[in-house]
């Protein structure tokens, strides 16, 4: 049983505002299973552009209470606005509720928002992007809580993204449960997670090994032989309108 | 090629704050930064000003410093641009009919801001887009053989396949004749064929080999044993 957030579930009445979520392929997922649990301290949600990682994640968080825009975990939140709340419910669990809500797209206006108000924190928007995430991680993420990620690795370098590896295994340590949605191979590794993979077609594969995620086997296969592979690619990509 | 030399006309210790000390100032106070290659990547830790040079040199070419085209004007509230643009002599050897700046940090940004531009040549669509499908259909309908494209880390938000599509993307515009000046931290970015890469660390600016740069080496090194990696990372741990 999971301390912040047991498992999330799907509704019966879509909203009409959210019916489009049914077309995306988790929300599929979820909709078929008809609830996804969490097993590990550690989840990480992984999957192709669009397969609604990120909206899978705005949905567990705007039902613990976070505010949609990320940031802490104030309480004060009342998502009703938000057309996610009529797709799925999450459950919690024992604990009462606090952590951090790390958005990908927006935490740059997340940033310009703290400002030098924010009191003990430094102007985030002196920093780089990647510098920025490392700061609230080692700075925000501290002690039990539910800390929700969405890409955290956008612009941290993969040594970068290896310390963060080492942040997340040592909160889940210390009875913290993560959620993270992620692209990155290096955050794939952490110790004891539970992957989830989405794929487009509609399928979610769980609870296997990192080594057989595609993000890690396209790395791994890459580094077979980086030119040959950079040469097939141009070709591949020579007519092809990326868009589709 | 059009932008093909790079220097810096103030004394660093006249530029302010947390420029002076950045390593590619005190690089560029040496001499200056040429550009040779259809496509130059710039890679370095977190830090090292890759991006507060990117921005500039897209300033410097008149383009909107939160990314977009030259005639995009919009920002964030109280947009902190650096000042190192004015401190920077750029040469070029004639002027880009298009020129882009792509930044994957501001990118949701640049969808707001096309959004409301209603006709703006069909680029109002971004944010129904997922931001691989979005990142692309930029690409695919604002750069082309002829223009001067900056990016800065591009590759965030995106899968690893998405990233090796990118690849074959902006290697074909180099090809084509475009000029492609792009900061990354990714591995499968630096592989772009033809592309020089450009190192900046704490000691300095150097070129170097695909198989040299920093990126390259921990990500090969983390591939060949991830639970080795991710093993010494959590008990090397030292938490106060």
């Amino acid at each position: 049983m999971m301390p912040y957030i047991t498992d999330i579930a799907a509704l019966e009445h879509v909203g009409v505002a959210a019916a489009w979520t049914e077309k995306v392929p988790a929300f599929r997922v979820l909709r078929e299973k008809r609830m996804l649990d969490f097993r590990a301290p550690i989840t990480v949600i992984t999957g192709e552009n669009g397969v609604g990682k990120s909206t899978l994640l705005e949905a567990i968080a705007i039902n613990a209470g976070f505010d949609t825009a990320g940031g802490e975990h104030t309480g004060k939140f009342k998502p009703s606005d938000n057309p996610l709340q009529t797709v799925a419910k999450a459950h919690k669990g024992k604990e009462p509720m606090r952590g951090y809500f790390l958005r990908a797209e927006t935490h740059f206006n997340v940033a310009s928002g703290y400002r030098d108000e924010a009191p003990g924190w430094v102007n985030l928007h002196h920093m780089s992007h990647g510098e920025s995430v490392m700061h609230i991680v080692q700075n925000a993420f501290v002690g039990k809580g539910l800390y929700l990620m969405d890409e955290p690795e956008a612009g941290l370098s993969f040594i970068r993204q290896m310390a963060i590896l080492a942040e997340l295994n040592f909160l889940a340590e210390s009875g913290a449960q993560i959620i993270i949605v992620t692209h990155s191979p290096v955050l794939m590794a952490i110790p004891g997670a539970e992957i989830w993979e989405f794929s487009a077609s509609g399928e979610l594969h769980r609870g296997f090994d990192f080594e057989v995620t595609t993000a890690f086997r396209a790395l791994r296969d890459f580094f077979e032989d980086p030119e040959e592979i950079a040469e097939y690619m141009m070709d591949v990509m020579m007519d092809n309108k990326g868009e589709s | 090629m059009f932008l093909t030399k790079v220097s810096l006309l103030d004394h660093p210790e006249s530029l302010p704050g947390y420029l002076s000390s950045l390593a590619i100032v005190e690089y560029l106070h040496e001499q200056p930064l040429e550009f040779r290659a259809p496509i130059t990547v710039i890679t370095g830790e977190n830090g090292v000003g890759k991006s507060t040079l990117v921005e500039a040199l897209a300033v410097g070419m008149r383009l909107n410093p939160s990314g977009g085209s030259r005639h995009a004007n919009f920002g964030r509230e109280g947009d902190i641009v650096s000042s190192l643009h004015q401190s920077l002599k750029l040469v070029r050897r004639e002027n880009p009919r298009d020129a882009f700046f792509f930044r994957g940090e501001t990118m949701y940004n640049v969808a707001s801001y096309y959004e409301e531009l209603m006709g703006e040549k069909n680029m109002h669509d971004l944010h129904k887009m997922s931001h691989g499908e979005s990142v692309f259909a930029v690409i695919d309908r604002r750069f082309n053989n002829q223009g001067f494209f900056v990016l800065d880390e591009p590759e965030a938000g995106l899968s690893m396949l998405r990233q090796l599509e990118l690849l074959g993307k902006l290697g074909n515009l180099a090809r084509g004749g475009a000029q492609i000046i792009m900061a990354t931290h990714s591995p499968i970015l630096l592989a772009i064929p033809g592309a020089e890469i450009l190192e900046i660390t704490s000691s300095g600016v150097a070129k170097v080999n695909f198989e040299d740069a920093e990126a390259v080496r921990a990500a090969r090194e983390f591939v060949a044993d991830p639970r080795g990696t991710a093993a010494f990372l959590t008990a090397e741990e030292d938490h106060q």
